[in-house]
């Protein structure tokens, strides 16, 4: 749709006519054709003279407005406001002259450039203005002047100046430049970009400068962002972006450079870092109230206390950033809807403030606010607050059918804003907004289906119903199931959206019929990491896989091969091994061979391990392959299956264990528990104990596992009769597991041999019992009423039970005491002689 | 600061049929130290290095507990109820009601659906604090090879409590070789678990030695540690032993007293304070322990043979329990009281072992807390040289007592106590409470210089706390007088004073000094010490006291002259 032109307004400083307009009149009753109108008068609201040319068709009458205009300056007029600033530009004052630079630079006339030149070697506060007028103009003849400025060590000049020259193009100048600008990098930073290709943006590249910023002290990172920016390669630029985005502004040594960073965008007008930052200054602002520091002035040198981002600042730059968007509508108009899209794709739900009376939720956002309802005279500014509410309690429901956005007519003219809005904003407002307005437009249709896969997907993931009903209606109309777009579906199915999934699944079960038959196409679905998927895919091939054996085998081969390389993304192999387990093991056993499988355990990815685990378990002859040692190794592998298959190849090498069962205690002392179960298993049913010996059982007793313990334990009991009761009891009593010291208390009082010099042994795993902190009343009843009734066996007895009986006699608690006593009694009653240090008959104790 | 630690190998044990390896790797960026022999008694080392890793990794500071989602699920009700205000209709109540229930039924379903992941997540976070918990946070034990014994120190996590466990040599069977010096050994919570499989059944070789068991893992030919060793850490080792060589209460236990104490703090627990432990010593009778706030009554089989009855309370007494494994193989305990809310030292006896267990005055109150127990011990102005001779007589012959090393280094016996002092402050010394000797033990891996010693002297000849400096300037203004100044039948002096503080009030403090010089007991009649008495370092009184006594005593004190 070709836009109809604006009205362009001349102004001539002698004349009698001093104003004079060109526009475009529509023709009554014939579309698309316009007059030529050139009025000309005194002033502009007496343009008398009308002049008519044409008609004209749309196409043509650009042109001829253009001829217009440049046949009224030959005639001395000037485009309307040039003349006035030209001679506000010799304003003895820098504030006047600053001010009509910029305008200059807005209304983009060469006419302005000698002027702004001949200004240019007095200027000092207004350089940095006329030097952003020359870049906007984009006249190649103040390129030497401009290449002087941008050598300055004065940020703001050297800024204003590199900009201007790039807007200019003059490669050769920002070459030289460059080389300045690397200097200025930090020496990690500097050596990262020697070896990174700057026009490759990947994730891990950005990644590794971010890390790189990261590391650097608030000092400089801000010179580095800067720094960056200024670079502009698309790759520094994303990672300025990226780093802004986690940065405080209310630093000192960081706010100078993000406000750099942002008047550079403003200047390149890149709206994407523009509506980033204004976005980040809106929300900050909100939050802080910005520091004091001692910091010294690019401008004189000096060191002064000064407020960075405070609030006067703060609201100075939300005003900005809508001041500026405001020039653009007016003097850019195509460039208005895209900065604007990227401001609203901005802000989040998280910056609607707590609902107050009066008030919208986002009546704190001022430049959201400006550019959703601009156009609307339902709000009031209070300027001092900068905040937006009700103008009265009927202003509080919209109006239908009128529009509220600001300059709703130039997102008309750039629809594709919309398309942004729609499918990166996360506030409901805008894509209300946006929605209504698409809908509406003529050319909906043609843009939705101009627009790439990614950005259709992208409308999918809205958090607005409307929005993602546009973009299913889209793809629906896209795909044709009789001959579907493979990349697309491929697409959705990968896609990190659920909803996305869903239709990536519905398609894929209406063209079943197809991708079926094709191993390739089964294989790329499969890549997707998402289980869903994989499960669709499995159920929908199985019974075509089941009846064509050469599908299988050409899947078998296909996966064995890929399985055999490294992952493209973690868990890229997931969904192929899946198929594999589920539909191919027949196959894949056939296919591939002991070796190869244990090249996959080796080094494969882990699905590749886990199918490798589960097929070598179907291969009994494996084990003479393997041999023990390595059997062994793969029962402590991290892969669960291949330690399945291990433990199956173990109890096929039954054999081998029984002649050498010391391999077991090492599996029993696994740290996976499944092993441990599956060497108890061996031990049970495949080992006799007799082949293990008194050494082989006590090495489980020994364990710190309990489970190894209760093994042991379960040994012992089973087959006491066959070991040596004393050597046994000699090493149980030495463990220092409270279970298995009273399972040892349960034994010794049961099997302890006769005699004084077996019970003297055991006088320091009788206090541990006694002494134990957490003590079982059962294990210290066992010992004391063992002691007692050792000691009653022989004196020599009686003297090694006095001594630690007196011990619990102290202790503070009624039972034990009262034991302990009686015990004693009992001995000094049958040994007086015993020195039990207890006395009878009224002696004292 | 960071402290780098480096290992050829890993200290592991490996355990056959008839004989066990004990192989301890050292830290190798500190000076070559070995030892090597066999255990004669594997079992008495295997519960004390298990009690000495209770200390290392006991951390009993207080962490209120994370509330968050309680404080959610409290929201959530609240949330409710108001909606629930809001529902007229009984329809609509009923209607949320159903929907709550069901809520709740697919919530269980959901925890019982993610079992499994949630059981493998800790098992995940179980293997996370066995194999790498270690590396960042855990201090591997200073390790001592003595001409008499071999000790092993270490700080629990929450720098409150310290421990040294000494082996002297008759614990070997055998000492095949060895040389004396400090380093670090690499004690992980997997060696820890295998030291639990010694048996007096297989005869144990025990190896300290930098290749430890020398695996090579993964390419790398040697295991890196780094801690981030807060400087707290370091400047606690360092006021243990000045706390040691402080003069304290000491009395003796039997090992099933302080059973009966760790005992009933183990059935029982109090949230009400206070949660003291209180010694009570009448000369000649049984002491009694009282544990607060229920004044459960402890009495001790021993009695207390001190010249003067007292009470003292300390706090803390939950990290008594790490003793736990040594009550069944200890003989006797001798407990060394610093005073109110002051340190406590527990020394066991545990036949050729001795196990050390000091205790700051409170969990929450590290080493460096607030006492300051330098100010405690007493100090001589040293010269740098006379630090380092001292310190050239102590590596000379490793150990020794301050009276032996006088002689050595040829200085007065109060020259050589106070250089002693100061070499135990800076890490390069040790006093070993059990033996009452000083051995060398060089904590930090740089070697001692003259420079070092300078900048020492500098430091301390600079008054270091408010406190110091404050009785500085009363000693230099003459605004301490000595009223009376007696020697005590026990030896050292008892002094009574007058002083004029900065704020022109005037004092009397009172001092006791023991015969080496260390502060026994302390009065004042200041505010500070009547709010905080010494819990929180003596005041400036006390000190400007004792700066008047030391300038005293240095005009008496001889070189040469041991009494």
């Amino acid at each position: 749709m070709i836009p109809i032109p604006l009205p362009v307004r001349l102004y001539h400083p002698q004349g009698v006519d001093r104003v004079a307009e060109v526009s475009a009149d529509a023709v009554p009753g014939q579309a698309n054709t316009y007059w030529l109108r050139i009025r000309r008068g005194p002033r502009r609201r007496l343009l008398g003279k009308d002049e008519r040319k044409g008609p004209f068709p749309i196409e043509e009458i650009h042109e001829e407005m253009r001829l217009a205009v440049e046949q009224l300056k030959t005639e001395g007029y000037f485009k309307a406001g040039l003349h006035a600033q030209l001679l506000d530009l010799k304003s003895p004052q820098a504030r006047v002259r600053a001010r009509a630079a910029g305008r200059l630079g807005w209304i983009r006339q060469r006419e302005a450039v000698d002027s702004l030149l001949a200004r240019l070697p007095q200027a000092v506060d207004d350089t940095c203005s006329l030097l952003d007028a020359l870049g906007a103009v984009g006249d190649a003849k103040a390129i030497p002047e401009l290449r002087t400025f941008a050598q300055r060590k004065l940020l703001s000049r050297r800024r204003s100046a590199v900009e201007a020259l790039r807007c200019l193009n003059d490669t050769e100048g920002l070459a030289q430049i460059r080389q300045q600008a690397l200097e200025r990098l930090p020496g990690n930073l500097r050596q990262a970009l020697e070896t990174l290709d700057e026009d490759n943006s990947e994730p891990e590249t950005v990644q590794s400068l971010l890390d790189g910023l990261s590391q650097l002290p608030n000092q400089d990172l801000g010179l580095a962002l800067d720094t960056l920016y200024e670079l502009a390669t698309p790759l520094l630029v994303q990672v300025t972006r990226q780093a802004l985005g986690q940065v405080q502004f209310d630093q000192a040594h960081v706010w100078r450079y993000v406000k750099s960073i942002y008047k550079r965008a403003l200047l390149r007008h890149d709206p994407v870092t523009f509506g980033l930052l204004s976005y980040t200054i809106d929300q900050q602002a909100r939050h802080s109230t910005g520091t004091l520091a001692l910091v010294k002035s690019g401008y004189d040198g000096k060191q002064r206390q000064t407020g960075i981002f405070r609030q006067k600042t703060q609201m100075y730059m939300r005003r900005l950033s809508w001041r500026y968007l405001r020039l653009l509508a007016q003097h850019r108009p195509e460039q208005y809807p895209h900065a604007a899209a990227e401001v609203l794709v901005a802000y989040r739900p998280e910056d609607a403030g707590p609902a107050q009376l009066g008030e919208d939720p986002y009546s704190t956002c001022y430049l959201l606010h400006r550019i959703l309802w601009g156009g609307s005279e339902r709000f009031v500014l209070d300027e001092r607050r900068l905040r937006f509410r009700y103008r009265s309690a009927r202003h509080t429901v919209p109006p239908t059918g009128r529009v509220e956005a600001a300059y709703a007519e130039w997102w008309d003219l750039e629809p594709w804003a919309y398309l942004r809005v729609l499918g990166g904003a996360r506030i409901l407002e805008a894509h209300h907004f946006a929605v209504r307005a698409f809908q509406a437009h003529p050319n909906y249709l043609s843009i939705l289906g101009a627009a790439s896969h990614a950005q259709i997907l992208a409308l999918l993931r809205a958090p607005y119903q409307p929005t993602v009903e546009i973009g299913l209606d889209e793809l629906d109309r896209r795909f044709n199931p009789d001959q579907p777009d493979w990349e697309l579906l491929t697409l959705l199915l990968g896609d990190e959206n659920a909803r996305t999934r869903t239709l990536g699944r519905r398609w894929l079960r209406q063209t079943m019929q197809l991708w079926t038959l094709s191993a390739h196409e089964i294989l790329a679905f499969l890549q997707a990491p998402y289980s869903e998927n994989h499960d669709l895919i499995i159920s929908l091939a199985r019974d075509t896989l089941a009846v064509q054996p050469e599908l299988r085998q050409e899947l078998a081969r296909l996966i064995l091969d890929r399985l055999g390389k490294p992952e493209v993304t973690a868990g890229s192999h997931t969904g192929m091994v899946l198929l594999a387990h589920t539909c191919l093991l027949g196959d894949l056993n056939a296919l591939a061979s002991v070796s190869a499988l244990l090249a996959l355990i080796t080094s494969g990815s882990p699905s590749a391990q886990m199918l490798a685990g589960e097929l070598l378990g179907y291969r009994p002859e494996a084990v003479q392959e393997l041999g023990l040692e390595r059997l062994l190794l793969l029962a402590e592998h991290e892969i669960a299956a291949v330690r399945a298959a291990s433990h199956h190849l173990l109890r096929a090498a039954a054999e081998w264990l029984q002649r050498d069962p010391s391999c077991l205690f090492i599996l029993v002392e696994s740290e996976w528990a499944d092993t441990r179960q599956a060497a108890f298993d061996l031990l049970r049913t495949k080992i006799d104990a007799q082949q293990l010996g008194l050494d082989g059982l006590v090495g489980l007793l020994d364990s710190n596992r309990l489970d190894v313990q209760e093994m042991g334990r379960e040994l012992v009991i089973q087959h006491f009769a066959s070991w040596p009761t004393a050597e046994l009891l000699d090493r149980l009593v030495q463990h220092p597991h409270p279970r298995m010291r009273r399972f040892a208390v349960e034994l010794v009082s049961e099997h302890l041999a006769p005699g004084a010099e077996a019970l003297g042994k055991l006088h320091r795993f009788f206090r541990s019992a006694i002494f134990d902190l957490w003590p079982s009343r059962r294990e210290k009843r066992l010992v004391v009423e063992l002691l007692i009734a050792r000691g009653l066996q022989e004196p020599a007895q009686a003297e090694t039970a006095c001594v630690l009986l007196h011990e619990v006699v102290y202790f503070q608690g009624r039972a034990d005491f009262e034991r302990a006593l009686e015990g004693l009694v009992r001995l000094k009653l049958a040994y007086p002689e015993v020195a039990a240090r207890v006395a009878l008959q009224g002696e004292v104790v | 600061m960071i402290l780098q630690m480096e290992y050829a190998g890993r200290s592991a044990i490996v355990n056959g049929l008839s004989e066990g390896r004990v192989a301890f790797a050292t830290n190798r960026l500190r000076e070559a130290t070995f030892l090597q022999g066999t255990l004669a008694q594997p079992l008495l080392f295997r519960e004390a290095l298990a009690a000495l890793y209770q200390v290392v990794v006991s951390d009993h500071k207080y962490r209120p507990r994370d509330r968050l989602a309680f404080w959610a699920w409290l929201e959530e009700q609240d949330r409710k109820f108001v909606a629930s205000l809001n529902l007229r209709s009984e329809l609509a109540r009923q209607r949320m009601a159903y929907l709550d229930a069901r809520q709740a039924e697919l919530n269980a379903a959901r925890n019982e659906r993610m079992r499994p992941y949630h059981r493998a997540r800790m098992d995940y976070f179980n293997y996370l604090y066995e194999n790498q918990f270690e590396l960042q946070l855990l201090l591997d034990p200073v390790i001592t090879v003595h001409p008499d014994e071999v000790s092993f120190e270490a700080f629990s996590r929450d720098e409150s409590t310290y421990a040294r466990l000494a082996a002297r040599f008759d614990l070997f069977e055998k000492v095949d070789a060895f040389e004396c010096g400090t380093t670090n050994i690499d004690f992980s919570t997997h060696l820890h678990n295998e030291l639990e499989r010694m048996r007096s059944y297989r005869r144990t070789r025990f190896d300290i030695a930098p290749g430890g068991f020398g695996v090579q893992m993964e390419g790398t030919t040697h295991r890196e540690k780094k801690i981030d060793l807060p400087e707290s850490w370091v400047m606690g080792f360092l006021q243990v032993h000045s706390t040691m060589t402080l003069g304290m209460t000491r009395f003796s236990m039997a090992a099933v007293d302080l059973f009966n104490i760790c005992r009933y703090l183990r059935r029982y627990k109090t949230r009400k304070s206070p949660r003291a432990l209180r010694y009570e010593l009448e000369p000649g009778k049984r002491i009694r322990v009282i544990l607060e706030p229920w004044n459960h009554v402890v009495e001790l089989t021993t009695t207390y043979d001190g010249a003067k009855a007292q009470t003292i309370r300390t706090w803390g007494r939950n990290r008594l329990q790490v003793l736990g494994r040594l009550l069944p193989i200890c003989r006797r305990i001798d407990v060394y009281l610093a005073g109110f809310g002051l340190p406590s030292i527990y020394v066991l006896d545990l036949g050729p072992l001795t196990f050390t267990l000091a205790l700051s005055g409170w969990t929450d109150n590290d080493w460096t807390g607030g006492a300051k127990f330098d100010l405690l011990t007493r100090r001589l102005n040293v010269s740098a040289s006379e630090l380092t001779q001292t310190y050239d007589a102590l590596k000379r012959t490793r150990v020794g007592t301050e009276g032996f090393l006088a002689q050595m280094s040829g200085l007065g016996l109060e020259k050589a106590r106070s250089a002693l002092s100061y070499l135990c402050q800076i890490g390069r010394a040790m006093f070993d409470l059990g033996g009452n000797v000083y051995r060398q033990r060089d904590l930090f891996r740089e070697p001692f210089t003259t420079q070092e010693a300078a900048a020492l002297v500098k430091a301390a000849r600079k008054p270091a706390t408010p406190q110091e400096r404050a009785a500085q300037t009363i000693f230099e203004k003459g605004d301490i007088k000595i009223i009376a100044r007696r020697p005590v039948e026990s030896g050292g002096y008892k002094l009574s004073g007058s002083a004029k503080g900065l704020d022109g009030q005037r004092v009397r403090p009172q001092l006791h000094v023991d015969q080496e010089g260390h502060l026994v007991e302390a009065l004042c009649t200041c505010k500070f010490y009547q709010e905080k008495q010494l819990t929180q370092g003596p005041c400036e009184h006390i000190l400007a006291l004792r700066l008047a006594h030391m300038e005293r005593l240095a005009a008496e004190d001889a070189p040469g002259d041991l009494n």
